[in-house]
């Protein structure tokens, strides 16, 4: 244990300083002076919360904004080391507070704490958050985790036990918000209270209205936990309806923040004195799904894909890094693992090779040949054509596709391209979408872990959670892939709370999917923030959202 | 005329019902739906999207979702949103001043320049007055208002900073006239140009159609003034095919811009439909569209009626 945190300890200075490399960002700025108190910054916004109950939506914008109102016990700051937000320390079997059998979970509250109406915050606003998630008249997204709680006790007004009835691994990812009992305790569900819209928390800001489709006003919470935060009077976040139209109002300086450009506009900001841009590395990366079955069933292999060699061709003939050179101007990374990031990831893990020589030489291998002379290969009078579909209207993806398509026809694959609206692509079963039935061939789009890696590689790649009509297409493994062996290490991971062990498990994990290749990782995507000169104090994290650190901003002089 | 309107009244409200039969078939055909959205997020497990579809009522086969959704409506409750759980009604509410306001004054604006500038133009055919107008409503015309209003916002906001980019104020700071038409200028500009190039065109056409009527030399035959010949002969006869145009356009006060609104960050109408479109919120969809289509019927049935008073050879009975 010890060393697993020297190590985190290490990685989370070297990503520090990636991140300052990176981003361009001068922390440095106004360090002279500590910053001024009072102003006022603007947060452009393309994608409107639907709500600001972040246990009602998975919308990045609602998280987004709640994250300044709404605090958890722990968070995680840009290294992906875990750090106490509500609570005083990060629970861990090290300091006594999680069990040997990772079933009980101690937190210990700040004393002290506010919400910031001016009641005190206690541990059973913790319970009461559990108990929300769990009533069964709330309309809430997800229990993933909660569910596994039997119950949670409040020994005093500042400790807080979690009883699990089973280990839950990722149990650190559990309340990353903490609702207020005062205010919702007496409701007999939360679908319609105005908290959705006006959430009260003990953040550094507290919301003063919200006009739908225009935007919302923040001013400071005056019962902060750190005195003297946040800097700023107010926090206003406006809604724009697109990410160009937020880029011309941050260029005429109608905000001062745009959250969330796309990788194409990074040369367009590049030129602007008054604008920076934060870029940090995401743990989303663009990948070409592809499906190993015939139609959907594990048991009949793809007639194409089905066969791990040209699974291995087409990762060989993709070159990766003009991929990131010419349409991400240099700033991604080009793929390398599903775990690109945080301690769950194995650094030393390369981008695979360019090679359209091997490439050729395993589709040979594989049967394939140009028997007919027309440029595609061909086995048994099939040709060796692909159907590749992403979500439409992204013009950053298109461009990526024709490139594919581009490095595929050089080795003889023939590609196709069908792409279909966002709400098709991630379609349900009864939707009878592609990519719960398994009736497409390769889909390109960018799912990723969390900073827990367990819901996603188990979801994603356990081979109970392939799509079946028996399971009413449950599950998210829509390649259909196959490993006992990966299997066993994701099993392992979420059976052990100890970080370590967990972490060499996820390892394992990684080196199997890069080697069976279920999926062939383009890019790691880049979260791309955009900020005039004014604004001080912020740091990118990949890990949260932008405001994360909203307390510490300023106007700079 | 009372029974005529009221018999036309009777008889919109099988088409209307048909209506929302064919929005809702044709809002549910598209794949998808409103939890599209959690598929395929590793924590929401298929426990999670089973006990939703239930919670929202999607589980219900489609006629009983039908019947649900006409029962609640018959009772005037549009429902509550599948994404933000909030009643149908406060958020049309948020929005519709703001189209009105927007719609409205573009509304007067195209009128108070497409009425002069078409009669003129008419009555002074091929004079350099009406090359000018014909030429100005044919560029107003062809310029799409997405391409007009990116180009627009270009100039004035990011070029020269004379206007803001979007939305109707600058947040955050006490109201200020000014301040709001400043904001104004852009998307009632370019929603005056688009639509008062139209209707030059119409009322120009349909004028000098008029003009060229027999009444028309009766009249100045009679020793009228050309300033009665216009507007008690001509105008009056000239302005019924327009009225058609204007009751389909009315509509819009209420179903907003949607392009313009999504362009200029204005928080009205057709910015929630097309929200509402991208996660298939279906009780917003069905609202909105219910609602436009209700207005149609009935400013159709209006523009009948104003035929009447346009008219007198028109009578109902």
């Amino acid at each position: 244990m010890r060393v697993s945190r020297y190590r985190l300890q290490g990685a989370r200075v070297l990503g520090m300083l990636c991140l300052l490399l990176m981003a361009g960002v001068s922390l440095a700025h106004g360090q002279g002076k500590p910053p001024e108190r009072g102003g006022t910054i603007r947060i452009g916004l393309w994608q409107e919360p639907s709500t600001l109950n972040p246990y009602y939506a998975t919308m990045y914008a609602t998280n987004l904004v709640a994250n300044v109102v709404l605090e958890g016990l722990v968070a995680v700051d840009p290294a992906g080391t875990y750090y106490p937000v509500l609570a005083t320390e990060v629970p861990s079997v090290a300091n006594g507070q999680v069990s040997a059998d990772g079933r009980m979970v101690t937190y210990r509250l700040r004393p002290g704490l506010r919400w910031s109406d001016g009641a005190p915050v206690t541990s059973a606003d913790v319970r009461f958050t559990w108990e929300a998630l769990m009533n069964p008249a709330n309309r809430v997204v997800t229990r993933t985790g909660y569910d596994l709680i039997e119950k949670v006790e409040t020994p005093d007004a500042t400790t807080v036990v979690l009883r699990f009835k089973r280990l839950y691994a990722p149990h650190l990812t559990l309340f990353p918000y903490v609702l207020p009992r005062h205010v919702l305790g007496s409701l007999p569900d939360l679908n319609q209270t105005q908290f959705n819209r006006l959430p009260l928390g003990t953040g550094p800001f507290r919301i003063a209205e919200w006009v739908s489709g225009s935007h919302m006003t923040f001013e400071r919470n005056a019962h902060y936990r750190v005195s003297g935060r946040p800097f700023l009077d107010r926090l206003i976040f406006k809604m724009v309806p697109s990410r160009e139209v937020g880029s011309a109002q941050i260029k005429t300086g109608e905000i001062d923040v745009l959250w969330n450009l796309s990788e194409y506009q990074i040369p367009d900001f590049e030129r602007l004195a008054d604008v920076k841009l934060a870029i940090t590395s995401s743990s989303l990366s663009e990948k070409l799904v592809l499906n190993q079955s015939a139609g959907g069933d594990p048991a009949a292999p793809h007639s194409i894909l089905g066969d791990r060699r040209v699974r291995q061709a087409l990762q060989h003939a993709i070159n990766k890094r003009v991929i990131v050179e010419k349409l991400l101007y240099g700033k991604a990374k080009a793929g390398t693992s599903e775990v690109p990031h945080g301690w769950a990831a194995d650094p030393s893990i390369q981008p695979s090779e360019f090679n359209p020589d091997r490439a050729r030489q395993l589709l040979r291998d594989a049967g394939w040949q140009d028997t007919d002379r027309d440029g595609v290969l061909d086995k048994g009078g099939q040709p060796l054509k692909l159907r590749l579909s992403t979500t439409s209207g992204d013009k950053l993806r298109e461009l990526v596709e024709q490139l594919v398509q581009e490095q595929l026809k050089a080795v003889g694959v023939a590609v196709t391209i069908e792409n279909v609206l966002p709400t098709v692509l991630f379609g349900s079963w009864g939707d009878r979408s592609p990519r719960k039935r398994g009736t497409y061939d390769i889909q390109m789009y960018s799912p990723g872990p969390s900073i827990d890696p367990d819901a996603y590689l188990y979801g994603f790649y356990h081979s109970s959670q392939i799509p079946t009509e028996a399971n009413a297409g449950a599950g998210n493994n829509t390649s259909r892939y196959r490993s006992a062996e990966f299997d066993r290490a994701v099993e392992e991971a979420r059976g052990t709370v100890d970080l370590d062990k967990r972490r060499k498990a996820y390892i394992r994990a990684a080196h199997l999917l890069n080697e069976d290749l279920p999926v062939i990782i383009l890019y790691t995507r880049l979260f791309v923030d955009a900020y005039r000169t004014r604004v001080g104090g912020y740091t990118p994290n990949p890990w949260a959202w932008l405001g994360w650190d909203a307390q510490g901003w300023y106007v700079a002089q | 005329m009372a029974r005529y309107a009221l018999r036309r009244v009777l008889q919109a409200m099988p088409l209307l019902l048909g209506i929302t039969l064919g929005i809702f078939l044709l809002i549910r055909l598209v794949p998808g739906g409103p939890l599209s959205a959690y598929e395929g997020n590793p924590d929401v497990t298929p426990q999670d999207l089973a006990r939703l579809r239930q919670q929202l009522g999607l589980d219900a086969p489609l006629p009983v979702q039908y019947v649900r959704w006409l029962g609640r409506l018959g009772r005037g409750d549009l429902g509550w949103s599948l994404v933000s759980h909030r009643p149908v009604t406060s958020m049309i509410g948020e929005r519709l001043g703001n189209t009105a306001y927007l719609m409205g004054l573009a509304l007067v604006l195209t009128f108070a320049i497409a009425l002069p500038a078409g009669i003129i133009s008419a009555r002074r055919q091929y004079s350099w007055f009406d090359h000018a107008v014909t030429t100005m409503s044919f560029a107003g015309f062809s310029m799409p208002t997405f391409w007009s209003g990116l180009l627009a916002i270009l100039v004035f906001s990011v070029w020269l900073r004379w206007l803001p980019a979007g939305g109707m104020y600058t947040v955050g700071e006490a109201f200020s006239l000014a301040d709001r038409l400043r904001h104004l200028v852009l998307p009632l500009g370019i929603l005056t140009l688009f639509s008062a190039a139209r209707y030059t065109r119409y009322l120009r056409a349909s004028m000098l159609e008029v003009l060229g009527q027999d009444y028309i030399a009766t009249a100045r035959a009679k020793g009228l003034g050309e300033r009665v010949v216009i507007q008690k002969h001509a105008l009056k006869n000239a302005t019924i095919p327009v009225v058609t145009i204007v009751a389909l356009d009315l509509p819009q006060l209420f179903s907003g811009a949607l392009i313009t609104e999504t362009m200029f960050s204005w928080p009205g109408m057709g910015r929630l439909f097309w929200e509402a479109t991208l996660r298939l919120d279906y009780p917003v969809l069905m609202a909105v569209m219910t609602v436009s289509a209700a207005l149609v019927v009935l400013f159709n049935l209006a523009a009948d009626l104003a035929y009447g008073f346009l008219d007198p050879r028109i009578r109902y009975r």
